[in-house]
């Protein structure tokens, strides 16, 4: 298999079951090398860091000396808060299992663990997501070329976004959790997107606020796009939750033509009459990457150990594949790597799901025939176990 | 030297823009005579405008630098500074170094160069195909950058002295460190006849406190140990009097340390009216 890039410049960590990084401070010299590692030992889980070192083997960390790091964006799709019926909750304490998302065991009132299943739609809006992100941001907006930037399957539950460049190589912790925050938008301070007071129009007595128009780059052209289009839908509940009084709204729709053409043309509304923080929540608020999309630690974290792709992922079976076409591209069609053998196992809970272009389910407490990868799929999100009574 | 938080003559070149050159690096004598004498007025005067951008302004033979609002006119205030101010020996590393005739920079160089003006954001600004567009915040940007610069300069040069916070800080601290203090043009009539007192009966250790220590180490520059024997020759005068040498240094270097000005006889009166009452009878106020 393919290594990832200056491969004698990384720190490789392995894992075992249950355990992702069981060992780490590992290095080979090519891909050679890992390979006839991975043939002889076959790990569980194998990860590589997004850092590189001059000695990667070496350790205490600090005698590793970093030369630069990858820039890395993690989605993971109960993370973003793409929650589904398919999810599964299982109580550890009292081993109460049910369909759908709770914090608490509805008999017990123990934490739950959730476990997440393939979700077609969840799917969509995961992909939608990682476009955006490479699309506008990092492409759009950052200028990357597209041969900097590679989108993986991360073989569980999301996508790994690498960007190599030499533009990213030295930048330290804060410049790298700037970006994430660039990108999820959620610290727009609108004040520094505004200018001083300016006429309306030619021959108008009205005074304006000057601002972003919509052809504008970066955030400053996003919000105002947003707020054009809220607008123009009418988006009445946008507009409240976005801050506006009931009152204000109607003032605003009411009058949406003239609005929308000032704020085509940068001019926007005296921040008397509406307040700009109001502009801000509606760019928040229809961000397309909004809240905690893209985990923050993994984007600062320069020492990180991340999956290798086109390696197996301990936890699901499937291979955190290297998408080459993100709209055609399905993981749970795609990235299924083990053999349809069929084996007994016993299920003890598990929606409806799609899994290698067959469709299982919905179990439960259950001793079935099923594909190995299926089994090994539903014992590593920890539904189910391997059933010795090979007659069933 | 002062320093001052502003854009001084930008209003008044604003109304004369009619009479400047289509190339602001050579405007004519008139234009600079009309700033010049607005910038004195000033320095020296009373108004002040309100800040429009934040802007340093060094005089006194140092750096005049400020951020105003259009290119135009920071090409200006860049070549009236380097004409003013012949003397500032890092003058031109820090204007053109920090001073970027382009508004555009790499996002490499966005965020490298970003910390010292920790408020602006990637998100405020316009940022497309790699670059980052300042467009209007440029000039808070690059004057950030020259504030850290002039920060350190002081830093470098004021002993004991920790320099940082806003614009505003830089400011006050400057103004308190830099600034020679207002008393030595005026002159401190009051402190002298206080010298030369002899046979005061009560309040030595006070006046010690409230004028003398601050007068001969702020003022005159004494150092703790010239302070110790001033006093205590000072004190013999008065008919001697039971003042520990440790107590007159310790306060002549706390004075020291925290700049501290003699205090106003105003001042004293509020709070001890009647060691200024005597001192008073006694012809030494």
């Amino acid at each position: 298999m393919e290594g990832p890039p200056e491969i004698e410049k990384r720190e490789f960590g392995v894992g075992e079951y249950g355990r992702k990084i069981a060992r780490r401070h590992l290095s080979f010299e090519d891909e050679r090398k890992l390979n006839e590692f991975l043939r002889t030992e076959a790990p569980f889980y194998i990860s590589y860091s997004v850092g590189y070192f001059k000695f990667p083997s070496a350790t205490p960390m600090e005698n590793k000396v970093l030369l630069g790091s990858d820039l890395v964006f993690e989605f993971d799709a109960d993370e973003v808060g793409l929650l589904s019926e398919r999810d599964v909750w299982m109580c550890d304490s009292c081993g109460e299992a049910g369909f759908g998302y709770r914090l608490k065991c509805p008999k017990c009132g123990s934490s739950v663990r959730i476990e997440i299943f393939p979700d077609p739609e969840r799917e969509e809006k995961l992909k939608e997501m990682v476009d955006a992100l490479v699309k506008d941001f990092l492409l759009g907006d950052f200028g990357f070329g597209r041969e900097d930037v590679s989108v993986n399957f991360s073989g569980n539950r999301g996508y790994h976004i690498h960007v190599r460049s030499e533009a990213v190589y030295e930048l330290d912790k804060s410049a790298r959790i700037e970006l994430v925050e660039y990108v999820t938008g959620q610290a727009i301070e609108p004040q520094y997107m505004f200018g001083g007071v300016v006429p309306c129009g030619k021959d108008t007595p009205f005074l304006c606020v000057e601002g972003p128009s919509p052809s504008s780059a970066g955030w400053p052209g996003r919000m105002a796009r947003s707020v054009l289009n809220a607008l123009e839908r009418g988006d009445r509940d946008l507009l409240l939750r976005a801050g506006l009084k009931r009152k204000d709204v109607d003032a605003l729709l009411a009058n949406r033509e003239r609005y929308t053409g000032l704020i085509g043309r940068g001019r926007w509304p005296a921040p008397k009459m509406f307040p700009l923080e109001v502009w801000a929540n509606i760019a928040r608020l229809t961000a397309p990457l909004s809240g905690h999309a893209i985990d923050t630690q993994t984007s600062a974290d320069i020492h990180r150990l991340i999956r290798l792709p086109d390696t197996i992922h301990g936890t699901t079976g499937l291979v955190a594949r290297r998408v080459k076409d993100l709209s055609s591209f399905n993981p749970y069609r795609d990235a299924v790597a083990l053999p349809s053998k069929e084996v007994t196992v016993r299920v003890r809970i598990a929606p409806e799901f799609e899994l290698g272009k067959r469709t299982f389910g919905p179990f439960r407490d259950e001793i079935l025939q099923l594909p190995l990868y299926v089994a090994y799929y539903l014992i590593g999100r920890g539904v189910a176990e391997w059933s010795l009574d090979s007659t069933e | 030297m002062e320093v001052f938080y502003e854009v001084p003559f930008l209003a008044v070149l604003e109304k004369r823009k009619d009479l400047l050159p289509e190339n602001p690096s050579n405007p004519p004598e008139s234009v600079l005579k009309a700033a010049s004498t607005h910038l004195r007025s000033i320095l020296y005067g009373k108004s002040r405008p309100k800040p429009v951008h934040p802007s340093v302004f060094f005089t006194e033979a140092n750096l005049v630098a400020f951020s105003p609002s259009s290119f135009l006119w920071e090409r200006f205030a860049r070549h009236y500074a380097l004409l003013a101010v012949p003397a500032f020996e890092r003058r031109e590393e820090i204007l053109l170094r920090h001073y970027p005739p382009s508004e555009v920079l790499s996002l490499k160089e966005f965020l490298s160069v970003q910390r010292p003006f920790p408020e602006l954001k990637l998100y405020h600004l316009e940022v497309s195909g790699g670059k980052v567009y300042l467009g209007r915040r440029a000039p808070l940007f690059q004057a950030s950058l020259l504030y850290r610069d002039i920060l350190r300069w002081i830093s470098e040069r004021v002993r004991n002295i920790v320099v940082s916070g806003s614009l505003d800080d830089l400011r006050e601290t400057a103004q308190r460190v830099l600034a020679p203090p207002s008393g030595r043009k005026r002159g401190y009539p009051h402190i002298q006849r206080l010298l030369n007192v002899t046979g005061l009966p009560d309040g030595r250790k006070r006046v010690l406190f409230y004028w003398l220590i601050p007068y001969w180490v702020t003022v005159e520059g004494k150092t703790p140990e010239e302070v110790l024997e001033l006093a205590n020759e000072w004190i013999s005068r008065q008919g001697g009097a039971k003042i520990y040498s440790s107590w007159i240094l310790s306060e002549a270097e706390n004075v020291r340390s925290k700049g501290i000005k003699p205090w106003s006889v105003r001042k004293v009166e509020q709070i001890d009216p009647e060691l200024v009452k005597l001192l008073r009878g006694m012809g030494a106020l």
